[in-house]
Order: structure tokens, then sequence, then C-alpha cells
């Protein structure tokens, strides 16, 4: 299981790498100009934009060329292809911090732009979880109809996601709940949280692409 | 001898289509060729056999297991192509090729180039600059690289000169001429499987008609040509004497498989050998007339 896992990830991967230089290039004008325009939270906008890229990315190659059938038909399994497609899509959100944080590390050192500043653990942070969270939400999604159909669900589903969270968040607001809660209280619940999230998503989309024609 | 494939009465039901109750095995050693029309089935059996679908009834044992139980040993085992190319086409062959050996524990290197020499493969174009014929070769290569004991190719002629047409047929049978592996062959061009199929399976419209040692069948059915007024005696005197016919002003042409009785009751009525072509025109549509 594990050389199969490394091929379908290191596949992945392969495929990622094409589009490195337009990533790099889309996270230096996004920081650039949101960080002149005073708008917050560049590196979280960058993050979150370029894994969502690259991710879907890799979906739609695959659709296109009809590799989903490639790889069912090799000596594998439907369960390592799902954990495979899940796993290299958490490295693309590690690898799109690290680029990020780096484009805005250099931008710092450079006299393009003044107002830039380096991003902060909280940004990457969250960067993190709002990136993982979006691609568990897509990922069911495109193992149960594949890329071309996803197409037109994904933007729904990152609307769902959007608004349940602005819709918790307005809950929370409204009923006056006291969230002073301690730093590790915090980190538990949001692990647990996004575990629980993590761990569903996978289970879902395990579930969905077995039963899926290809 | 255990048999490196075997379906018991398999269906599968799709909207507008039922693969029905099929059954047939295949031993190590030989070709089966299946022939139908477009929308036969037999790209859904392929599919259902390489656990792309799953069968609705019915059980598909590969080398005596499901694929269920040991899936990834089994794949291990089969070589596929399929009718069209499933290739990320941004890459040079070599790169592609390096994807896919290591996901077998029996790839060859040296096998593979061989057959990438033999069939005058480019090795610094990208797969996407390849002919759709090139693709069906690399496809092929690449199927017949791993030491397979079950070989799947759906179509894959389809696409290809008569040159390599006969290059890919011969190296099929040098490939099962051990006795171990096996082929399983759709198309539609039938006179590929007249040239190396053992067995032939036939399928019209989800239904199997028959698997039968290619011989049989082309000694069991003749075609029968003859005037208008023959015809009428014919099925006069029996139906079941024609599987299908066609006719026109002149007369009419049909497939028997009761070539004995025919030759007995109508001595004066033309029997002459019937290609798989013909048989598969005549026994997948009952009666055309032009």
């Amino acid at each position: 299981m594990k050389t199969t896992l490394i091929a379908l990830v290191y596949k992945d991967m392969l495929l990622q790498k094409r589009t490195v230089f337009f990533l790099l290039f889309f996270m230096l004008m996004l920081i650039v100009s949101m960080s002149g325009s005073g708008m917050s939270s560049p590196y979280v906008t960058a993050t979150v934009g370029a894994s969502l890229f690259w991710t879907m990315s890799v979906c739609s190659y695959e659709g296109f060329y009809k590799m989903e059938k490639l790889f069912a038909s090799l000596p594998t399994t439907r369960l390592e292809m799902v954990l495979a497609r899940y796993l290299s899509s958490l490295g693309v959100i590690l690898v799109s911090i690290l680029l990020s944080t780096s484009v805005g590390w250099i931008v710092t050192l450079l006299p393009i732009s003044s107002s830039v500043v380096p991003a902060t653990i909280i940004e990457a942070v969250t960067a993190f979880l709002i990136a993982s969270i979006l691609v568990f939400g897509y990922l069911p999604i495109y193992f149960k109809v594949g890329y071309l159909r996803s197409r037109m669900l994904n933007i729904a589903v990152f609307a769902v996601i959007g608004l349940v969270i602005a819709g918790l968040s307005l809950l929370i607001d409204a009923l006056g709940i006291n969230l002073t809660v301690t730093p590790l209280v915090w980190v538990l619940l949001i692990l647990i949280l996004w575990t629980a999230l993590g761990l569903g998503s996978f289970l879902l989309a395990v579930r969905f692409f077995h039963s899926r024609a290809l | 001898m255990e048999p490196l494939l075997e379906l018991n009465q398999v269906t599968k039901t799709f909207s507008g289509f039922t693969l029905n109750n099929l059954s047939l095995r295949l031993e190590p050693g030989f070709i089966l060729g299946c022939i139908g029309p477009n929308g036969s089935g037999k790209t859904t059996l392929i599919r259902l056999i390489m656990h792309l679908i799953q069968p609705d009834t019915g059980s598909i044992h590969l080398f005596g297991t499901s694929m269920d139980a040991q899936e990834r040993s089994v794949k291990d085992r089969i070589g596929f192509v399929y009718d069209e190319p499933c290739l990320y086409e941004d890459v040079l062959p070599f790169v592609m090729k390096n994807m896919v050996k290591q996901f077998y524990s029996r790839w060859d290197d040296q096998e593979f180039f061989r057959y990438f020499e033999l069939f005058e493969l480019p090795s610094d174009k990208a797969l996407k600059h390849f002919s759709q014929g090139m693709k069906m070769k690399y496809m092929t290569a690449l199927a017949l690289s791993h030491h397979a004991q079950l070989i799947i190719l759906d179509e894959p002629t389809s696409g290809l000169d008569p040159v390599s047409r006969h290059e890919i047929l011969e190296l099929l049978q040098a490939y099962i001429s051990d006795g171990d592996a096996s082929v399983l062959f759709s198309t539609h061009i039938t006179s590929d499987l007249e040239r190396i199929a053992d067995y032939i399976c036939l399928l019209d419209h989800g239904n199997h008609r028959f698997t039968l040692p290619k011989d049989e069948v082309l000694d069991r059915y003749k075609l029968v040509i003859g005037s208008l007024e023959d015809l009428a005696a014919i099925l006069q005197n029996s139906t079941a004497f024609l599987c299908g016919y066609t006719k026109n002003s002149f007369g009419f042409e049909g497939v028997t498989d009761a070539p004995e009785q025919i030759k007995n009751d109508f001595p004066h009525i033309a029997l002459e050998h019937c290609s798989l072509d013909n048989l598969m025109l005549y026994l997948t549509k009952r009666s055309l007339n032009i």
C-alpha cells in the first residue's frame, strides 16, 4: 500500500509542479495589491486561492485525460486513490503557505512595496484551516460526480461553507455567547472540529468514489 | 485447469441497456475475441472485469479470486488497453512509463523498451503529439511490460493501419505462446479475430449469443445464397434454418446454423464460408429488406 500511495501522491505533485511559476506570480500580485490597498489577510487569500487552484487543476487535468480510469485499473484501490488525493491536497496547502510567506518575506526585502509586512503564524494557521475546510468540502463532490460536473457544484459548496461559517458567527453574536476560553481550549476545539470535518469528508469521498462508474 | 477469468451469470443494468446474464470462462493460453455491434455490451463487459463498474448480480473471478478480495494482486497480473487513450498527454512517454511502472511488482523496463523500439515510437515527443495509432501502441507497450497473465484489450486495433494491426496481432499471439497467459480482445474488425482468436464471444444488445471455439463457429455457421423462390421455400420449410438474411430484387443472402439440413433439403442452394463479419451482421439483425 505504501508504494502505491507514494506513487499516487508523487503523480499529483508532478502535475502540480507545472503551475508553480504561475502561482508564484499570482501570489506576488495578490499580496502586493492587497497590502497596498490596505485590505486585510493578503496571505490567507493568496494561500487559499493557490491551494484551491492547485487542487482543482489536478482534478481537471485528470478528468480531461480520463486518468481516473487508468489509475483505477492499475494495481491500487479506490481507497488509496482517495487517500492520496487528500494527502496531496493537504501537502499543497502547506506548500502554498510556504510559498506565500516566502514571497511576502522576499517582497519586504526588495523596494517593491513598503506596505507589505511579513506573514504571522496566526495568518498561516488561518490560511491552512480555511483552505483545508474548502478542500474537505470540494473533494467528496469531485469523487462523486467527477471534475466536469463538480465545476458547477463547487461554487455552491464553497458558498454554503462560507454561509455556514458566517451564520455560526452571527448566531454566536446574537445569542451573546461568551467564548472567552483559554487558548489551549481554542486549539483543542479547532483541532477536534478540523479532524471531524476531515474524517467525515474523507469517508464520504471513499463511499462516493467506491460506487462511481468509471 | 483453473480459468484466468470466469464470469457467472453477470448482469449489469444501465438506463436503457442491460448486459444480461453473461457467463464465460477463459483458460490460460487462449485468445478470446469478443464481437458485437455498437452498444452490444463489449465495453461494459471489459469495465466489469476491470472493476470500473460493479455487477448488479453474478460474480466475476480472476485467477481464482475476486477483485473485491485481492484487488491489488489481481490487477498486478492484468495488462489493459482501452478504446480511448488514458494518458497524461503533456508529458514525455518515459515520464508516463515511470509513473505507471511504480504500481507493478513485476515491471520489466527491458520489455518496455523492446516494444517501444519495435513500435518505432518517438521518445522526445510529448504524448499529445502522438497520433491515435501511436497512443494505442504506447498503451499496448505498457500493457505487455509487466508480465501480465491476462491481457484485456478494448478495440486496440481500431486506430491502426493494417501493418501496425498485423504487428500487434502477432505480438499477442507470441505473448500467449508459452501457455501461461491469455488475451481477451474486443473489436469491430472481425478479420483480426479470424486471424488470431481461439474462442469467439458474440454479444447482441446486451445478450450473450454464444462463446464457442472459433473453428466450431466457422463450421457451424454457413452463408446461404439463393433466389427469392429459394428463400420462400426455406422459410416455408422452417424459419429456424436461417439465423438472419437480407433480400433484394435478385435474391437473398443469409446465415444458417443448419447447413446440413439446407444441403439435404435444398441441394441446389449455394453454401459458402461465413466470415465473422457476416455472422455478426446476420445474427444481430434478424432480417433486413432492401
